[in-house]
């Protein structure tokens, strides 16, 4: 009977429960749309098609049984090796990153064979065992029988040291051809067996190299057609293509999102903490409502209890409505989320719809908050009856600040609507601050996506050259010369020290000048100038990770010479981290030669593409693919998480602003008996409205510039430097944002007030 | 001042329907104190707002101040309103933000007056319903008598020809009470406005010129 009245109370006033369904719904969307979206593309990435077939060779893999793969992979003839890059840390702690190979020992390549230098061969079956490079083993102190821990997806784990083995195809020559250098990034070659590399699945790796030999007789132009389209297939982004004359190699990575897969669940707990913050909010709205009616039942000697109870029943059963509408939301922002991934990717994604979402998490969401309706619940049961059966007293009292003056020039509407924020600045301020951060929110999430947009843009606008070529060792590359115009551009290993840290980078020469780089390049600083021999321009990930600053001396030693100080002078932005660029005559005598394809013609990349010789070639399209790819997926899921903040932000602004009318009904209508035009109490609502955006507005400034620091520092470690300079985008949103709600609700408040009848609100106790 | 004929006003909620006046008449001179009095539910507080415009009959003709109501739309209502009509309310209704003064003034600078114009009025109305000095409080700051004074010099301030009062003494204490009776009449007295209460109060029941009594949706003259 109690929960009878108490359910018609509040089905009675929609205004005032439809913010606590609505919030409950953002909040359970949020986290099952996001949950749902990763979970399903987890999952998919899980499981691997049935059956991949090509004409040379066939293969079946099952998601559902990982213990197949090996045997599926290892009966491919045609699979050579498996890459994959990691960390890797020797037992004195000492950390580096590490190309991770898996041979199949029970092949001989006639090529790219891991020269074994000393200690035993990889055994098959040999799970702990790997062979590492000598230089590497030397830099790090190890040697044959000590442990290694790598610090892999997947494949990690402590691992012993059974020999020592070089690879030629990671070695190139420099200008001092009696110097071998190991490519840059791969100077630590660890080879795996591969029973330990197949305990996992290499397809969930981000980065894997594959290796692919023909048989005897086989086209390779075919097998590499055929591989090329299993791995598009696969949804496989492919990149670097190697060719020789019996093999090839490609390496190919899915689109994964690092960075989106660290912040997002941090985003769904600021989420979640705001939804939970407005919705407290508007529950304890309600329940004050109903305070007079828990007055009358314990006056007729209903215990408190039971009234606690009733209420606790309802505010549930709002919470199961948000629930279920927050559900709905999920299913369709998670679908949002994988359609993104896949149009990002291109991965298939093998699961069925998401569907309602796992049942026992929402209900668990749901049951999660309710008990926190105990504070507001008892708040308020705890009053002598008395007090609850008395109308509300006035909660504006004191002195009056003396700013309300300053109030006194402006139109009576419009300064009695200040007035309320003013003199009853502590309901104001909270619902401000609620407001204030879900437009943070929205406004970050755009903010940070422009900026990261803006900033790839500009990153692929720096790159002029069309493609960028490798010579590799013996070739001969001057009948590919002809024809096209390319700049030289130097690369070397490089081993830096700055304040007693130590570092590895790849420091790379451009020509001075060079038509290779644009002033989009440049972050910070001047580029480098004909005489600047003695100083170096930095990547911006390393300046975060180092604390370098400009004018910081470095000392840096290029191959096998001496350090030499070099003095930082510039900034830049590069995809690449741990990148250094000096002077083409800092590089005499240690750099491998690289040439970069300044302008060419589509039929000529293809040419070169096709060459017989062995290479590198990476197409500034195939970059500029990816990562607009990449980027266009982190941009679009980011944006539906500011949607939604928007979405939040406009419900509880709007219920903010109908609950203080609807609250004040009975002085509007007394203003109206007296003769008042309706306009006037409208302008009060409308001038209170936007006061109160504006507040919220201006308190989401800083949050957004601290959150969108927070994405920066976060897309740092990731190897990735976001210059934030959107100030005009970030003051339009946080104050544009809220505003504009508030100018929204305008139609609403007109209604309300056209709507209420004046006698019956006269009639209203306050 | 007031000419009611057969006046009818019925509440729906749904399919209930509630007839509250039934063919009432009346009629009330300017300048009196025109006290209604009645049974609870008997439509008192109804006959104050249709006289006051806040809504239309149902039927009949209802004449005040020289303004047909009976065929008044919302907006001829509200210009009546803002002519001739000051309200005084049970619950006071002032605003909880605004000063007295400021409540005062609120509604003169709505209603057009100048700001220099509406200090000034508002300033002598509470000088004259005794709050000299307390102009600067909220109404959170002032006691019941206060704010229901506040209110009377609120409806006041236009110098409305006609002032309407739904229980003005309803949320006082005795004393409090006979206080602003006292109040009430002596304004009236000395700005001849012509006023129209709804009470239960024997005393504003005795400072009256008229009584209407309402009784099974009708209004009988007693005495005066």
């Amino acid at each position: 009977m109690i929960l009878a009245a108490v359910a018609r109370h509040v089905l009675r006033a929609p205004a005032r429960w439809l913010p606590v369904v609505l919030l409950v719904a953002v909040a359970v969307a949020v986290y099952g749309g996001t949950g749902g979206g990763l979970r399903q593309i987890e999952r998919s990435t899980d499981q691997l098609y049935d059956e991949l077939v090509l004409p040379d060779l066939v293969f079946h893999v099952q998601g559902a049984t990982r213990q197949r793969v090996p045997k599926a992979l290892g009966d491919v003839r045609a699979a050579w090796f498996f890459e994959s890059q990691g960390l890797v840390e020797a037992s004195d702690g000492r950390a580096t990153m590490a190309t991770v190979r898996s041979t199949f020992p029970g092949r001989d390549p006639a090529v790219d064979r891991p020269r074994l230098m000393a200690g035993d061969p990889l055994a098959a079956g040999d799970v702990d065992g790997v062979w590492v490079d000598p230089r590497w083993a030397e830099e790090h102190g190890v040697s044959i029988g000590d442990s290694l821990h790598l610090e892999l997806p997947l494949i990690g784990g402590d691992v012993v040291i059974r020999g020592l083995a070089v690879y030629p195809d990671h070695l190139l020559t420099s200008a001092d051809e009696s110097a071998t250098m190991p490519v840059p990034g791969t100077r630590a070659v660890i080879t795996l067996s591969e029973e330990r590399l197949f305990r996992r699945l290499m397809w969930r790796t981000p980065v894997n190299r594959l290796a692919v030999k023909a048989r005897e007789g086989q086209d390779l132009d075919a097998v590499q057609s055929n591989v090329s389209a299993l791995l598009d297939e696969a949804g496989f982004e492919v990149g670097r293509v190697e060719r020789g004359d019996e093999l090839f190699s490609v390496v190919c990575h899915r689109g994964r999102i690092t960075t989106m897969r660290d912040t997002l669940p941090a985003m769904v707990l600021v989420f979640q903490g705001l939804a939970a913050l407005g919705w407290f909010l508007a529950l304890g709205r309600l329940i004050e409502q109903w305070r007079t009616s828990a007055g009358t039942l314990r006056a007729f000697g209903i215990g408190t209890p039971r009234i606690a109870v009733a209420w606790l029943v309802v505010v549930a059963g709002l919470n199961g409505l948000g629930a279920l509408l927050g559900a709905a939301t999920a299913r369709v922002l998670g679908s949002s989320i994988v359609a993104s991934y896949q149009q990002a990717t291109g991965f298939p994604l093998l699961l069925g719809s998401i569907g309602w979402g796992p049942t026992f998490e929402v209900l668990a969401f749901t049951a999660a908050w309710v008990p926190f309706a105990l504070v507001p619940v008892l708040r308020t049961l705890s009053q002598p009856t008395t007090a609850l059966l008395n109308p509300r007293a006035s909660s504006v009292h004191g002195t009056l600040p003396a700013s309300s003056r300053l109030l006194d020039p402006l139109p009576p509407a419009v300064r009695l609507g200040l007035l309320r924020i003013v003199r009853a600045p502590g309901l104001a301020l909270t619902t401000a601050v609620s407001i204030a951060g879900t437009v943070g929110i929205a406004a970050s999430m755009w903010v940070f996506s422009t900026a990261h947009r803006d900033n790839v843009e500009a990153m692929l606008t720096a790159r002029q050259w069309d493609a960028v070529w490798v010579a590799r060792p013996g070739s001969d590359a001057s009948d590919l010369l002809d024809g096209h115009r390319w700049e030289p551009v130097a690369t070397a290993n490089a081993r830096l020290a700055f304040e007693g840290r130590r570092f590895e980078a790849q420091a790379v020469a451009y020509p001075i000048p060079s038509t290779l780089q644009s002033d989009a390049w440049m972050v910070e600083g001047r580029p480098l100038g004909p005489n600047d021999t003695g100083d170096v321009l930095v990547g911006t990930r390393d300046r975060t990770a180092y604390d370098l600053a400009l004018g910081d001396e470095l000392s840096v030693s290029l191959g096998s010479a001496e350090p030499v100080p070099l003095r930082i002078v510039g900034f830049v932005n590069a995809f690449s981290r741990d990148q250094i660029v000096v002077h083409p005559r800092a590089l005499d005598g240690v750099a491998t030669g690289e040439l970069a394809l300044v302008e060419s013609d589509e039929a000529g990349l293809d040419a070169l593409a096709r060459s017989p010789r062995t290479g590198v070639l990476l197409r500034r399209d195939d970059l500029a693919r990816t990562a607009r790819a990449v980027t266009g997926n982190f941009v679009i899921t980011v944006r539906i998480y500011g949607g939604l903040g928007a979405i939040a932000a406009w419900v509880l602004l709007t219920s903010a602003l109908l609950t203080r009318l609807r609250d004040r009904e009975a002085q509007t209508a007394a203003l109206s008996a007296l003769g008042l035009p309706a306009g006037f109490a409208f302008r009060a609502a409308l001038a209170e409205g936007l006061c109160l955006a504006l507040i919220a507005g201006l308190l989401a400034i800083p949050l957004v510039y601290a959150s969108c620091t927070a994405f920066q520092a976060r897309f740092a470690e990731a190897g990735m430097y976001v210059p934030l300079h959107h100030d005009a985008l970030l003051l339009t949103l946080c104050l544009g944002l809220p505003l504009g709600v508030a100018l929204t609700v305008a139609p609403a408040i007109l209604r309300h007030l056209r709507r209420t009848p004046l006698a019956a609100a006269l009639s209203h106790r306050e | 001042m007031v000419h009611g004929r057969g006046l009818v006003r019925t509440y729906r909620s749904g399919p209930v329907e509630t007839p509250v006046l039934q063919g009432a008449d009346l009629d009330i001179e300017a300048g009196s104190f025109a006290v209604i009095v009645g049974p609870s539910g008997s439509g008192k507080t109804t006959l104050l707002n249709l006289i006051g415009g806040l809504e239309p009959p149902d039927a009949g003709t209802l004449q005040v101040a020289g303004v047909d109501l009976g065929r008044a739309d919302d907006a001829a209502r509200q210009a009546f309103r803002r002519a001739h009509v000051g309200w005084v309310f049970q619950f006071f209704h002032l605003l909880p933000v605004l000063t007295a003064a400021e409540n005062v003034r609120v509604v003169l600078e709505g209603l057009g007056v100048s700001k220099r114009e509406a200090r000034d009025s508002a300033s002598e109305m509470l000088a004259r319903v005794g709050l000299s000095g307390k102009e600067d409080r909220l109404p959170g700051q002032l006691s019941g008598g206060e704010q229901q004074r506040v209110g009377l010099a609120r409806a006041l301030a236009k110098r409305p020809p006609l002032l309407l009062a739904d229980e003005p003494t309803g949320s006082l204490d005795r004393r409090l009470g006979e206080d602003i009776v006292e109040l009430l009449t002596a304004l009236v007295a000395e700005t001849r406005t012509t006023v129209v209460t709804v009470t239960h109060d024997p005393k504003v029941v005795r400072a009256g010129t008229e009584v209407l009594e309402i009784r099974d949706g009708r209004v009988s003259r007693s005495s005066g």
